[in-house]
């Protein structure tokens, strides 16, 4: 097993501008466009996104009963996020809450989801970066590769278990992919006994495979210095911005239901709010530039592209979570936790941990989490209660859904009448609220990385990994996947003429 | 591992071996079939390795004889929701891997526009598209790997019938309504504007912006969304939102034997993974055909008798109207059939062949055939949102026009 790749030769460029764009042409599923100064350094970076579908007007009409339907199909990645933020949204149109036993099991579906999609992201996505390496071959940075070096019995355990996890979403969704059990005040299906001892034998997989997953992010990750030195470097991934994440009891650990919470640069609380108050604290900034909003602290205000005290723009997702949190209700996932707050008071953090690299690590311990949750619902005694429905409810009013999707909180809005018809309805979606801050560490590492008209595709995939953290998902955020964006990038000359192109083959 | 691997190196080498698949591939020459490689014909099913680390993966399929097969698969305006379906082949995804080079799949691998390019007209073998066709670039990209493929498939809803995203061709003002709304009204967006004593002009995103650094761009958004075939010509379609596992199976397996076996691919048009009759006849459940006195959500009807058919029970179930093939996983877990497999008769107009069969049961005196207009709105008063409803999945095929103004024409 030869190493990984991280750094590899520089090229000197002559232009000023530099476009890492999937498909050459300037449309497409995401694009960053790096801007030179006559010196060759970094001037300025934006990363774009290039659509925009309309669902929050096209929702108007709709029966509110649908919306669990249609707005699942702002992501096939994440459909399990936006079915039960759509299903909480609808409960409030109709004025009522899920039955408890309902709750179990949309709650015990939605911790599946959250293994399945934590796992998809760091073998699909993410480990290729740390295991090839960064500079690796193209072909080879993709899960086969990782597959190929970690070993086929690894990969295997990868596709079995995602598979059990979708397999649980199936049995009470009746689809993985776009479930369909949500109804207003419960879920469609009871389960059996059989059903429960099945999903239980599945999510006690899904444990060990988590905890798989931790050794081998600590032997690869933690386990090289260089590594290590990469995600401490407070020049490259490394942004001082507030953080929103759903807080459980105690300010635990919470993915589905709760209060919101956001904490600011030292871990201190800032607010703590009810979920249908989030208009007097989150507002969404647009720009001419990208079809993707920009959410931030409204009481902070917006200032561009900045992170600090003074900008209100805030992180979500993994490394939002475990800074908003205090502790985690699982007992493999605190032990975590707590390894992981000790790790970085180690490098002198008291606070909020800043460093966008750490999402990786946070999101393993997540999947854990999500892992013994599941098996706690799937151990509980009533988990085949029928009530699973309410009686005599019925439509007319707002219903405002809060859940944390994988890749960040996720809020939905709807407003119906007495006919159960939409009449007005909002949208944040998860990846949008990274919006601003990816483009703050995207700027930041090209500048630190990109000097004097010198750039390699290695240096440019770690512009990239700077938003991969993020798990951008781009189906939600507008329609494309969060799959490896190819490298090419293509210098252009000021007036855009393209002078050469550098790609990693 | 071979299969993302450096199939350019290889190119040179497999231009031999294409014409003979060349030859063979086509559905579209109608001698097909009988052209088939020579070497594959009689080549015998691989056996399965018990003891593969990997259940289900049979590695011992190998290479195909004829070689490997060139395959892409892109998606357009999509939810992604069809590339996961596809992983969640789980293990056959490497069987995939064995019998094909992957130019192009943006959820697991590299591979550019300009690799897609720089291939000859017919390289591809088989593309496969997702997704609705919404703006310049995925039209651009449709056309792309028309030009180069030999088989092209349109996989899935919104590639076939434009779904759950064409229900933005029921906006009337288009695509400026929509912009004007998601960054002017919805209330996050209208606090942005009014906080900042801003104006929507100023902040509204837009094709071509001169930053102070240079000019960006963004790509034109059409106001009418598409379905694939409305854009380039397509061989097979794959319903579902997503496919399941079932469809996509037929599509592998079809695929696997002429690739392997020389076996001939259907005829040219054909919807792959549909049993061509009614979910109706695929469902578990049975039907007393009573008439609907009343129309109820599935939320409503609290204890679902899970054998029984929904419209018996009041519910608005699409199935009659909607082709079989996805195994109606809806109706098992107690919910109605929304169509997501598109209308019995690709010809036919979806809402319409659901309101025909739904029509039927309500208690209108005389001839369903001739019902008259109040009857009509009688039922569409029941049911709210007729459009939205019928047409979740087909708003592209529709031929309910808007008034909306196409690119100024
Ligand atoms: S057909 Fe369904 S799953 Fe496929 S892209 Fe469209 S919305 Fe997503
Ligand atoms: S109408 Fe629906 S529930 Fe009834 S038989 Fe047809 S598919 Fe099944
Ligand atoms: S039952 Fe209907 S909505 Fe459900 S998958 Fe089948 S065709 Fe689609
Ligand atoms: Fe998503």
């Amino acid at each position: 097993m030869t190493g990984p790749v991280i750094w590899d030769e520089k090229k000197k460029v002559d232009t000023n501008r530099i476009t890492i764009d999937p498909i050459t042409r300037l449309e497409g599923h995401g694009k960053i466009e790096i801007f030179l100064d006559d010196k060759g350094d970094v001037q300025n970076a934006y990363y774009q996104t290039p659509e925009v579908r309309g669902f929050e007007r096209f929702c108007i009409g709709r029966k509110v009963t649908e919306m669990n339907q249609i707005t699942a199909r702002l992501c096939g990645v994440c459909p399990g996020a936006h079915h039960l933020a759509s299903a909480k949204a609808t409960d409030g149109c109709y004025n009522t809450k899920p039955t408890e036993s309902a709750f179990r099991i949309r709650d015990l579906f939605y911790n599946a989801h959250f293994v399945h999609s934590h796992i998809a992201h760091f073998y699909a996505l993410a480990s290729a970066d740390f295991v090839m390496g960064p500079a690796a071959p193209a072909a080879e940075r993709n899960v086969l590769g990782v597959v190929g070096k970690v070993g086929l019995e690894l990969g295997g355990a990868v596709l079995r278990t995602r598979s059990k996890a979708q397999r649980i979403q199936a049995m009470i969704g009746g689809k993985a992919t776009h479930p369909v059990m949500a109804v207003p005040g419960g879920v469609s299906i009871a389960l059996n006994k059989e059903d429960q001892r099945e999903i239980l034998s599945y999510a006690e997989d899904m444990v060990d495979f988590a905890k798989t997953t931790m050794e081998v992010f600590k032997s690869i990750v933690l386990g090289n210095k260089e590594y290590v030195d990469i995600i401490a470097n407070p020049d490259l991934y490394y942004q001082e911005s507030y953080y929103m994440g759903l807080a459980g009891k105690d300010n635990a650990l919470e993915f589905h239901d709760g209060p919101v919470r956001v904490v600011d640069q030292n871990r201190k609380e800032k607010y703590k709010f009810d979920p249908y108050d989030y208009l007097d604290y989150v507002a969404e900034a647009s720009e001419p530039w990208s079809y993707q909003k920009f959410p931030y602290l409204r009481k902070v205000g917006y200032k561009g592209m900045q992170s600090g005290p003074d900008s209100g723009l805030y992180r979500a997702a993994p490394l939002a979570r475990l800074n908003v949190c205090e502790s985690i209700s699982t007992p493999v996932a605190q032990k975590e936790f707590e390894e992981y707050r000790e790790f970085f008071k180690g490098l002198g953090v008291e606070g909020s941990v800043h460093f966008t690299l750490a999402t990786h690590w946070a999101r393993i311990i997540e999947m854990i989490h999500a892992a013994e949750r599941a098996v706690e619902n799937a151990s509980d005694k009533d988990l085949t209660n029928s009530d699973i429905k309410q009686p005599d409810i019925s439509p007319g009013g707002r219903g405002v859904g809060i859940i944390e999707a994988p890749r960040g909180i996720l809020f939905h809005d709807y407003t119906c009448d007495d006919n159960g018809l939409v009449t007005a309805c909002n949208l944040v979606v998860g990846t949008t609220n990274n919006n601003g801050p990816i483009n703050v560490d995207v700027a930041q590492v090209a500048k630190g990385l990109i000097h004097n008209f010198e750039v390699s595709p290695g240096l440019l995939n770690m512009v990239e990994m700077a938003f991969r953290a993020y798990d951008p998902c781009n189906s939600c955020a507008t329609h494309s996947l969060p799959g490896q964006m190819p490298l090419t990038a293509n210098i252009r000359s000021i007036d855009g003429e393209l002078l050469e192109t550098i790609s990693r083959e | 591992m071979s299969w993302f691997s450096d199939w350019k190196e290889k190119r040179a080498k497999k231009k031999a071996e294409k014409a003979a698949t060349a030859a063979a591939a086509p559905a579209k020459k109608e001698a097909a079939a009988s052209s088939a490689p020579a070497a594959a014909k009689g080549a015998k099913a691989p056996e399965f390795i018990a003891d593969s680390p990997i259940d289900g993966y049979v590695p011992g399929l190998g290479a195909p004889p004829g070689g490997k097969i060139n395959i892409a698969i892109y998606w357009a305006a999509a939810c992604g929701g069809c590339d996961v379906s596809l992983l969640d082949t789980d293990e056959k995804v490497l069987n995939i891997g064995d019998m094909s080079n992957i130019l192009m799949w943006p959820i697991a691998t590299d591979g550019k526009e300009k690799d897609i390019e720089a291939l000859e007209d017919g390289e591809i073998t088989v593309a496969m598209i997702n997704g609705a066709i919404r703006n310049s670039e995925n039209e651009h990209m449709a056309r792309l790997l028309r030009k180069k493929s030999q088989i092209l498939v349109s996989y899935g809803a919104c590639a076939c019938l434009g779904g759950t995203p064409a229900l933005a061709n029921l906006v009337p003002g288009g695509v400026n309504e929509i912009k004007d709304y998601v960054y002017g009204v919805t209330p996050t967006s209208a606090n942005f504007i009014a906080d900042g004593g801003r104006k929507l002009e100023d902040v509204m995103p837009r094709p071509e912006y001169n930053a102070p650094e240079g000019t960006l761009t963004l790509p034109v958004l059409y106001d009418t969304v598409k379905t694939v075939d409305q854009v380039v010509d397509v061989d097979y379609y794959i319903p579902g939102c997503p496919p399941t596992q079932k469809s996509i199976a037929a599509l592998l397996d079809a695929l696997v034997g002429f690739v392997y076996r020389g076996e001939a691919l259907p005829p040219k048009g054909t919807t792959v993974g549909v049993i061509p009759k009614s979910l109706c006849e695929e469902c578990h459940r049975h039907k007393e055909n009573r008439r609907i006195t009343e129309v109820f959500e599935p939320h409503e009807v609290l204890n679902i008798d899970h054998d029984l058919c929904l419209l018996d029970q009041g519910i608005l179930c699409l199935g009659a109207g909607t082709i079989a093939g996805c195994g109606a996983p809806c109706t098992k877990a107690d919910q109605p059939c929304r169509g997501c497999y598109g209308p019995p008769k690709p010809v036919s107009e979806q809402g319409s062949s659901i309101f025909t069969a739904i029509a039927s049961l309500f208690p209108i005196e005389a001839n369903d055939a001739k019902m008259n207009e109040d009857d009509m709105d009688d039922i569409m008063s029941v049911i709210k949102d007729p459009l939205g409803y019928f047409y979740a999945f087909s708003m592209s095929k529709s031929l309910i026009k808007r008034a909306v103004n196409e690119g100024g024409q």
